[in-house]
């Protein structure tokens, strides 16, 4: 960010913002557990609050985060957009200059948000966001530098809400075109009922926006593989893939995936050049 | 015709003339017009910022957006009523993200912290409240918190249950591994289950210990590989684990 974009959008956390941070705080096992989720809390009450003057429909009830078992084991602050997907809202304190990512929030996200909480903790500053597309789903810090601004957060959700039919109708597409004696079709089809579109997206664009085209078609089957796993139960992946625990998926299933895989990002990245056009 | 059908008519012509053509930009004019008369589209009341200009914009970003829209909704078989609430909606997440930009190259903030807290708060303004110095400090504890050996909330049950794990769920999930590394595939006979790599232990070194440990630590001191446990973990454990605490959450207080 260079001097020009220094504006931040501060959100007032004013009564209600604390008592609820405190409520949820004093669910906790220990005082530093309680810190946590209390920072938290406020981190997501900012972000709520902004995308509700914005517009954009949240859903608190849904997210982790307001679920009392969840955040009293997991160090989570998302919020559910109904529609387009979670964010996660990453409390940032003074002289902070990183975002941390605990392992357990890295999964099916859209994107993530710094926010930062000054000591005085009167208000909430949103420092940006970045995609969750653009880093690498093992990567545990984010710099802030490499926040985009608020400002344009709008935009991208008008962007997800485009590509959610694009991908449906990708994905519907392929179930329709399946014959009932293909049995590797019939498991891959299996694959995609199994896993949640947000998930498909997601893992196709990161692979969209970071490895080289002549890499697609291997890395995207990848992807979808470990998106079905990723999403079911042992016992349903088993099902699906007829391999126990950590087994190879068929190789003829994951040939058809990587194709599939290969297909869908070229029409991707038409979807974007006819959106930048 | 009614409102919401000619409204629906509009968009479709949008939808199937040329950009620049004569009828396209007649229907870009009746849009914005229609825009105009929905009591549901939202305005800016705020003095500090100029509003018609706003609107201004929000009406040509909608209009430069509207492929986009397109892409969402099947305008055919939509009912009218709903395509209007949609655009409706659009248009109003157009307009604040337009105001938004107003407030930001003018330096300004929408949200004013000397606001009254809501309506049906009086007066006081949040600052009023605010009563949490100093909290982010280490060193600092909220006096508000119970200490540690007083709580008795759904935090500690489940943390209390996870150490005890009385049904045995944790404990019973666990990952093979092979003995013979160099042998591809994942034959029976060259795996061996783990029960000493189990969720339990996981879970209390991940979630329950301050600080947690990485999951790379965990796997070198328990010798497994990093590999073995990660997708262990990520396919089975987490899940189990995320179980348990989301049905905790809905559980009575003891």
């Amino acid at each position: 960010m260079n001097n020009t974009e220094q504006y931040f959008l501060e959100i007032p956390l004013n009564q209600n913002a604390h008592q609820c941070a405190l409520k949820f705080a004093q669910e906790q096992a220990t005082k530093h557990k309680g810190k946590q989720v209390y920072l938290n809390t406020l981190a997501v009450y900012a972000v709520n609050y902004f995308l509700e003057w914005a517009e954009w429909e949240t859903n608190l009830d849904q997210s982790d985060s307001w679920n009392p078992g969840l955040r009293a084991l997991f160090n989570v602050a998302d919020l559910v957009i109904p529609d387009i997907g979670k964010l996660e809202c990453r409390a940032v304190t003074e002289g902070e200059t990183v975002i941390y990512l605990p392992p357990e929030v890295r999964e099916e996200k859209i994107a993530y948000i710094g926010v930062l909480l000054p000591e005085k903790l009167d208000k909430a500053k949103l420092l940006g966001f970045i995609p969750a597309a653009e880093i690498d789903e093992e990567i545990s810090e984010i710099t802030l530098e490499s926040l985009q601004p608020i400002e344009q957060l709008s935009d991208y959700f008008f962007l997800l809400e485009e590509r959610t039919p694009f991908f449906q109708r990708l994905i519907k597409e392929y179930l329709d075109s399946c014959e009932e004696d293909d049995k590797v079709m019939l498991k891959v089809a299996e694959i995609l009922r199994e896993t949640p579109l947000d998930k498909i997206v997601t893992k196709l664009e990161s692979i969209y926006h970071n490895v080289p085209q002549d890499d697609w078609r291997i890395e995207g089957g990848k992807a979808l593989a470990k998106s079905s796993s990723g999403g079911m139960t042992s016992q349903n992946r088993d099902k699906v893939l007829g391999s126990p625990l950590g087994g190879n998926i068929d190789s003829d299933v994951e040939a058809e995936l990587s194709l599939l895989a290969e297909e869908w990002l070229e029409k991707l990245a038409d979807f974007f050049r006819r959106d930048n056009g | 015709m009614d409102t919401d059908e000619k409204l629906r008519e509009i968009l479709i012509t949008l939808r199937g003339t040329h950009a620049g053509s004569p009828q396209h930009q007649q229907a870009q004019n009746q849009l914005i017009k229609f825009l105009t008369q929905f009591p549901d589209v939202k305005k800016n009341p705020d003095t500090r910022i100029d509003c018609e200009a706003v609107m201004q914009e929000a009406y040509l970003g909608l209009l430069k957006t509207i492929k986009g829209f397109f892409l969402t909704i099947d305008l055919d078989n939509t009912p009218a009523p709903e395509v209007r609430v949609r655009l409706i909606k659009r248009f109003n997440r157009i307009v604040k993200n337009k105001e938004f930009d107003e407030y930001r190259k003018q330096g300004k903030q929408p949200f004013s912290l000397d606001n009254p807290l809501s309506e049906d708060e009086g007066n006081d303004t949040y600052l009023d409240f605010v009563t949490y110095e100093g909290f982010i400090d280490e060193n600092s504890q909220p006096s508000n918190l119970p200490p540690d050996d007083f709580v008795q909330s759904i935090g500690s049950n489940l943390w209390q249950y996870i150490n005890a794990d009385p049904e045995g769920k944790l404990q019973n999930c666990y990952p093979k591994e092979k003995i013979d590394k160099e042998c591809q595939g994942n034959q029976p006979e060259n795996m061996r289950p783990r029960p000493d790599v189990n969720c339990q232990v996981i879970a209390q070194r991940l979630h329950l210990k301050e600080p947690p440990d990485k999951l790379s630590k965990i796997a070198e001191d328990l010798g497994i590989s990093d590999q073995t446990l990660y997708s262990h973990w990520k396919r089975s454990g987490l899940p189990l684990l995320r179980q348990i605490a989301r049905n905790f959450g809905y559980q009575p207080e003891a």
